[in-house]
């Protein structure tokens, strides 16, 4: 029983993995995407629509949904990496942008699709997406230490100028980053619509993506930490969710929707009553133009 | 290596203006000139950060485009910028080889880097523990630091932009020993750019001295003469017409051995004192970077004293805020106009009354004016008579002030200090970057309000126009006031000395 709660909890763990870890790619190299959430939902919707246009692989729409995340990103880069606009600014119009275009799209060019398929377990009952989520987090690890790939990518979120003397290019690196990391919120998007939800409906995403985006902060921009409060928040919405089906009678049901933005709220206070800044690559935000 | 005819012009100011520069092996070479004289603009040119407008650079006899950090690099050029290069989140070793790591497949051969490192840190004796953060260093390891990552990058010219700024006088010594056991025993070539003169001639083997991004002249530092290298590099030619006031007042301003640390927390001031008084122009000559920046400050109320006493009008006001020191009558016109000047999106109008603006006739009680209210009008024909008389060129008040050119800031700045009469001017660089017309007119309305009985603190770099216009003046240099001095009686070449800080050269007093 307890066997089986937890890993039907476990199984929703790619969705805030996967964005956060997207997230925090994105924040690692300088780049603030605060379209996380429009992002995702775009994610859920492309995922979706592949789906039923590319005749029901659910590998394709995934990928599919993944390189429509990386193409997002990439409009990110331009405005904000290429163009050197406001990235606060930019990040609210594509989270607009996206999760209205997301809606707007689904219902102009879609019947209602109903996902018929799901993936089978490929060990202890977790199905290989879930497998994929923590491989991810264990190559980025590994990248981000030993590689020059990561080198480059911690060098230019911390001190671009540096890295732009030491011959690397900054703007690339942006570039990449943020739409690597962009593709990777989609693909949380995408799993949540065809994998956990098996539809797609407007405003779906609830929150998931801010989520991700506060969860890079709480994890103090490290893959571990980014990693565990991944972790936690899953358990914390696996909870709302066996709580509610449970039929709590005592709370109201209301408040066990809310619990666990509430113990995000919670481990975010600490976070910040505790490191404060620390962590934070010191270029996050700051466009860099070398004259 | 070898830079000829080199020309970079930047919006309005030509950085430098055909420059020739050559570099032997093995010597190390002072680039000696004020600030803004163009020695980082060059250096950024051979180092591939700025595109030069004209001249061409030969490395080896053969001639190099260097287009970016990376040509540079691997034409064995290598750059010790006065801003850190390090990366704060990872260690020592691997800000070392950052860009040029040692890579297997995938993975990077950390193992293989430590050595190379280690070699090198062996070779130059450069010890520094690579296990490190930056954040866990002190400035002259961190400096060490940079030195090995261009060596790691396999410099064999070393461009070291003003890298004794941040160390202690015992830091300095090692680095400079430091350096010439590098173009000793290992046959280096380094460029060092300095705004010290004692220091270029104790570190260089030849000099080249830039002014106002022209070279005046190169010479081998064991022949050159102290006092015509200073000459060299504060210049010649006098531009301005004096005049002078025999009117001097009272005390009106006094420091008393004013201490104060800059925004790094090191020393700025080491117990500065004068004495300003009414109806004179107290001229501070020195190089910028002596501690003008933070006596300005202090006496402004923007920095706290670490010690000592400043008075305005007999009244104690250290420590007290800007807004009250103001009340008691010291006006100031900042170096940075955009920064401090002025608000740049706000209207000239608005400008114009900043200070007063929350007082009669500008504002009914507690508030700014509303649509409709008679004070809106008084800003507007306050704004317009000053507009007339400042001869400040805009095509209204309501312009953002921002947006117009920097004379005609600089003027409503001026003319906004003076319409509330003070006593007291603290005028810091006041004709920097600004065109004759325009530097004329601020002249004009200094020496006329000093003629009216305001003492005028003038702080410049442009030792023609402290002669010109100062009553007395007063050189300051490594936060000490070394002398003051008659500008009638003191001849450019004397001041020009002290700025420098030769002061211990013959004929100084």
């Amino acid at each position: 029983m307890v066997h089986e709660t937890v890993i039907s909890i476990l199984s929703f763990f790619p969705v805030i993995g996967l964005a956060a870890l997207g997230g925090f790619i994105g924040q690692k190299g300088g780049v603030w995407n605060l379209a996380l959430e429009g992002v995702m939902a775009f994610g859920a919707f492309s995922g979706v629509f592949a789906y039923y246009y590319l005749g029901g692989s659910l590998w394709g729409a995934l990928l599919f949904s993944f390189l429509v995340g990386v193409v997002v990103g990439s409009l990110l880069s331009l405005l904000c990496v290429r163009l050197g606009l406001d990235q606060i600014v930019v990040g609210y119009g594509l989270w607009f942008l996206t999760e209205g275009l997301a809606g707007f799209l689904y219902y102009t060019t879609l019947p209602s699709v109903r996902i018929d398929k799901t993936f089978e377990p490929l060990f202890i009952s977790l199905d290989p997406f879930f497998y994929l989520t923590l491989t991810s987090y264990i190559v980025l690890h590994i990248v981000m230490r030993r590689t020059r790939q990561g080198l480059a990518l911690r060098a230019v979120g911390e001190n671009p100028r540096a890295a732009d003397v030491a011959g690397i290019d900054v703007g690339r690196v942006r570039w990449i980053s943020t739409a690597l990391g962009s593709a990777f919120v989609s693909l949380a998007g995408a799993y949540l619509s065809l994998v956990i939800l098996q539809g797609f409906t407007y405003k779906m995403v609830a929150g998931y993506g801010w989520t991700a985006f506060a969860l890079v902060i709480f994890g103090r921009w490290t893959t571990s930490g980014v990693f565990a409060g991944s972790l936690f928040f899953t358990f914390l919405i696996g909870l709302q969710t066996r709580l509610q089906v449970a039929g709590f009678q005592l709370i109201p049901p209301e408040f066990i929707v809310v619990l666990p933005y509430i113990g995000v709220i919670l481990a975010l206070s600490l976070a910040g009553a505790v490191g404060r800044r620390a962590g934070m690559p010191s270029a996050l935000g700051v466009h860099y133009e070398r004259e | 290596m070898e830079m000829r005819g080199i020309t970079k012009r930047f919006p309005g100011i030509i950085a430098n203006d055909g420059v020739d520069l050559d570099l032997r092996a093995g010597e190390i070479h002072g680039l000696l000139g004020e600030n803004g004289a163009g020695k980082t603009t060059l250096m950024n040119i051979l180092y591939g950060l700025y595109r030069m407008d004209d001249g061409e650079i030969l490395v080896d006899g053969e001639r190099a485009s260097i287009r970016s950090p990376r040509d540079a690099s691997s034409l064995g050029i290598g750059m010790i910028h006065q801003f850190s290069t390090l990366v704060r989140d990872l260690t020592v070793l691997e800000n070392v080889i950052l860009g040029r790591e040692p890579s297997g497949v995938a993975f990077i051969d950390l193992k293989l880097a430590e050595e190379q490192v280690k070699s090198l840190m062996g070779r130059y004796s450069l010890q520094v523990d690579l296990g490190a953060t930056p954040e866990q260093l002190t400035v002259s390891q961190r400096q060490k630091v940079e030195i090995l990552k261009a060596l790691y990058r396999g410099a064999r010219i070393l461009i070291m932009d003003e890298p004794t700024s941040v160390l202690s006088p015992q830091e300095k010594a090692e680095l400079m020993a430091a350096l010439r056991g590098m173009v000793e025993g290992e046959g280096l070539s380094i460029i060092f750019i300095t705004h010290k003169l004692p220091e270029a001639i104790a570190a260089s083997d030849r000099i080249t001295v830039l002014r106002k991004g022209r070279v005046v002249g190169t010479m081998d530092a064991r022949d050159a003469d102290p006092r015509a290298l200073a000459l060299m590099m504060v210049g010649r030619e006098t531009t301005f017409e004096s005049s002078r006031s025999d009117v001097r007042g009272k005390v009106v301003l006094e420091v008393d051995g004013v201490e104060a640390v800059d925004d790094t927390g090191r020393s700025a001031l080491g117990g500065v004192s004068l004495q300003l008084r009414e109806g004179e122009i107290l001229g501070l000559a020195g190089v910028s970077g002596n501690g003008q920046e933070e006596l300005v400050e202090v006496i402004t109320g923007l920095r706290p004293a670490s010690s000592g006493r400043v008075t305005v009008k007999g009244k104690d006001v250290t420590g007290l805020p800007p807004r009250r020191i103001r009340a008691l009558g010291v006006g100031y016109v900042p170096e940075d106009r955009m920064g401090r000047g002025v608000l740049p999106g706000l209207s000239v109008e608005e400008n114009l009354v900043l200070g007063v603006h929350g007082r009669q006739p500008y504002a009914e009680r507690w508030f700014l004016p509303l649509v409709g209210v008679t004070s809106e009008e008084e800003i507007r024909g306050h704004a317009e008579e000053k507009v007339a008389e400042y001869g400040i060129e805009t095509p209204n008040v309501e312009k953002e002030a921002g947006r117009l050119s920097g004379g005609n800031i600089q003027k409503l700045i001026l003319a906004r200090e003076l319409s509330v009469d003070p006593d007291i001017l603290i005028a810091e660089k006041p004709t920097a970057g600004l065109d004759v017309g325009s530097q004329e007119f601020i002249h004009r309305k200094l020496t006329e309000g000093r003629d009216r009985g305001m003492a005028v603190l003038l702080i410049s770099e442009d030792l023609d126009e402290i002669l010109a216009l100062s009553d007395r003046v007063a050189v300051i240099y490594e936060g000490v006031i070394v002398d003051v001095l008659d500008p009638e009686e003191a001849t450019r070449d004397e001041v020009g000395v002290l700025m420098t800080g030769l002061k211990s050269v013959p004929g100084a007093h």
